[in-house]
Parts: structure tokens; sequence; C-alpha cells
């Protein structure tokens, strides 16, 4: 006797992962300054949670990398710690620690983060030196 | 044989413009290392460059704003290699060839973060410190700062944190291994600053509290060094700054004057080339 398949069909997660969405928002920072300025994503594991850390790199400064924020999950992508810096005046820097509970939430984080004062600062001032170079 | 004066201060958002001057001039410092310094670059290179043009501003490309380099040589010698609003990490360049990694920091505090906060803090920032070695494919590497942990507690000790030792014979067996993974040591002399000893403060930084435990006198602002620049530090160089060469920096007491100047005393250490 022919022997079945006794899987169950199984559904396929329709979520993104956090890092697949931080992966595409690094590529549409490459789109915004011409290439000029790219994204890059390292992903390491400490006690159990996945850590993405997001870098701005500056290849015509020698590769130069500035860290904007780091995303924590555990095993199940949601939810989502999102750390990342705020200044309030020119001084001090908030620390500002936001968590989502799905994509959608997470989404509306990263583009707080990506229109923040202090991230739109360091991008202004990497883009400048690096066309000047 | 060449000499690196390093100082490292937390000036406590302070505008110590007068004091640093002093200080640099009084210890002869190559490399200014400021956390939490409110004044304007510009006008502490001016107070700087009275005697004449020495000293060179922060290098232009940095971004973290919590960390102020200000060096002898021009900033093209000490460029940023990789930052984030804590920590800087410059690729010193010297003219012998040996060049090596300094990272300053600024991590998390005690009266805004729990012990648990801080020691999850060192794992990630030691473990960003072991990428960047990694990626520039370089182990020479001096990190100084305000770490807000005392040399003995856990995010300091820890493998997979610092993993500063106070001892550099055990340093100099490079690393250690646990569950099969492998961690560098970071030497770490500030150990020995503890107490009051041959000097009159006996930490950097002074805090009581009425907790039954209670240290009173702390080192928050540390150096460590990687195995291999351990023949670069010179270990009698070590000292807590209490005056900066014209003013006492602490109180009748001998605990920092924070009145007028710093809740922090300042760090001081020579290399070596």
């Amino acid at each position: 006797m022919e022997m079945q398949n006794l899987w169950p069909d199984f559904a396929i997660e329709k979520t993104k992962s956090p890092k697949a969405i931080l992966k595409e928002q690094a590529g549409y920072l490459m789109e915004k300054t011409n290439n000029v300025l790219s994204a890059e994503i390292e992903t390491s594991q400490s006690d159990g949670k996945i850590i993405h850390r997001f870098y701005i790199v500056a290849p015509a400064m020698d590769n130069y990398r500035y860290q904007i924020f780091t995303v924590t999950h555990g095993v199940i992508y949601y939810p989502v710690a999102v750390e990342w810096e705020s200044p309030t005046s020119h001084w001090p820097i908030v620390e500002i620690e936001q968590t989502a509970q799905n994509e959608e939430e997470f989404i509306r984080i990263l583009k707080e983060v990506f229109n923040n004062g202090e991230t739109i600062r360091i991008i202004s001032s990497l883009l400048s030196q690096s066309l000047a170079e | 044989m060449s000499t690196l004066n390093v100082l490292f201060w937390n000036v406590q958002r302070k505008n110590l413009t007068h004091q640093i001057t002093n200080l640099v001039k009084h210890k002869h410092v190559d490399i200014l290392v400021l956390a939490e310094n409110p004044a304007s670059p510009v006008q502490l290179i001016q107070a700087l460059n009275t005697d004449g043009p020495y000293y060179f501003l922060n290098h232009p490309l940095s971004q973290c704003r919590k960390i102020t380099i200000i060096t002898k040589f021009h900033y093209d010698f000490i460029v940023p290699t990789e930052e984030d609003h804590r920590l800087t990490t410059r690729r010193v360049r010297l003219p012998t060839g040996e060049d090596f990694l300094l990272t300053a920091l600024h991590l998390v505090d005690k009266r805004s973060f729990s012990p648990e906060s801080q020691n999850e803090a060192a794992t990630l920032v030691a473990e960003q410190l072991r990428r960047v070695e990694t990626r520039l494919n370089i182990d020479r590497h001096v990190v100084v700062g305000d770490f807000n942990m005392n040399p003995f507690e856990t995010g300091m000790i820890k493998a997979n944190g610092f993993h500063g030792t106070m001892s550099s014979e055990v340093a100099g067996g490079k690393l250690r291994t646990v569950q099969k993974q492998d961690y560098p040591y970071f030497y770490n002399p500030t150990w020995s600053l503890f107490g009051d000893l041959n000097k009159d403060v006996s930490g950097t930084y002074y805090y009581k509290h009425a907790e039954h435990v209670c240290y009173e006198w702390n080192v928050f602002d540390q150096v460590l060094l990687r195995p291999v620049m351990i023949d670069n530090f010179v270990k009698g160089s070590l000292e807590i700054i209490q005056t900066d060469g014209v003013t006492s920096l602490v109180t009748a007491r001998s605990l920092p004057n924070i009145a007028t100047y710093s809740d922090h005393l300042p760090l001081f250490f020579t290399l070596t080339f």
C-alpha cells in the first residue's frame, strides 16, 4: 500500500519579519540619497532575544557607520521593542523605548524614528560630508 | 619612544572650559576626551590654543554628541569609524604605523536604569566593540569612559560583557572559553584606584544614599585595554586627578566639588609607542 502524506496543510505566516521590513527601509534610504548613503542591519542573539541594529553607512567616508536604533524581539516576531534617541531640545538627548504589538505599529514607530530631528540631522550631516568628498 | 597622555572627564553638563584648559596644560594632554560637555568646541579650542595652535577640533564626521574628543594632532589621525549616541570608536593612526582603536563612551546611569538593565546594556556594547574589531580586523583597542558601573559589577566582568580583569597577567591569556565560545579579555587597571592609599580620594565618583549597601565612593570612570595594548600602557601613569594644576577639584573633605565643578573626577593615563 502506498504511504499517504499524513501532514496537514500549513498556513503560511503572512506577517513580514521585522528584519525584512528593516531591509526594505535600508533600500529606500539608498534610493532617497541617490546611493550616497546606505544602511546595514546586523543581527545577533542574546538571552533568547533577537537584536537587530540599524546602521547608517557612509561609504564615501571610509564606511563610517552610525547606529540609529535597535529592534529587539523574541522567537515570535511581535511584540518588538524599538530603542532610539530623540532630542527634546539641543540637549539632552532622550532615550526612547517603544513597543509594537504588530506590523502596523512597528511601521508607525519606524516612521517616527526616520522623521525624528536627530535622525534627520545625522543623515543630512553624513550626506553633505559625503558629497563634499 | 613617543607617548600619548590621555585624559577623560565627565563634566556633568557644566561649562568647565577654564578648568579643562588648566588641566590640559598641567598634564600635557594629547588626547582629551570629554563626556557631557556643553561648551562650544570652538570656544574650547580657542581657550586651549592661547599659547599657539596646538589643539584640533573634534572630528567633523563625528555625530556622537555625548562625547567630544580634542587632540594635539590633526583630527584626520583619529577618524570615527563607528558610533551611536553613547559611544564613538576612532581609529588612531600613529606615525609609527601602530594604529589602534580608541572607543570613548558614556553608558546608562544608575538613577534611570536598574542593575539588570545596565548589565544588559554592557552585553550589547561589548558585543558591538567585538564586532568593530572584527570588521576592521584590529584587536589593538583602548576603551575609556564613564561606564556608570564599578569594575567589579557583572556587566564589567562577565565574559559576554566587557570581560575586564584587574590582572594584566590574566588578560595576557588573551581570551577565555565559556560554553565553546571564545571571549577576549580587557585588562582593567582601574580596579587599582579604589581606596585612599597614596591619594586623598577613594574613587572618581561619590554618591551617598540611605541604603544598607552603599559604597559611597565608586570608580565609574575607567580605561580598558585589549591584551595586545598592555605593553603600551604605563601602569604608574594611571591616576584620578584632584586638581587642575591651579585649583582643587575637590572639597575640604576630599569629595568632588560638585557645587562648582563636576560630580566626576578626571581620569588620566599615558600610552607609549
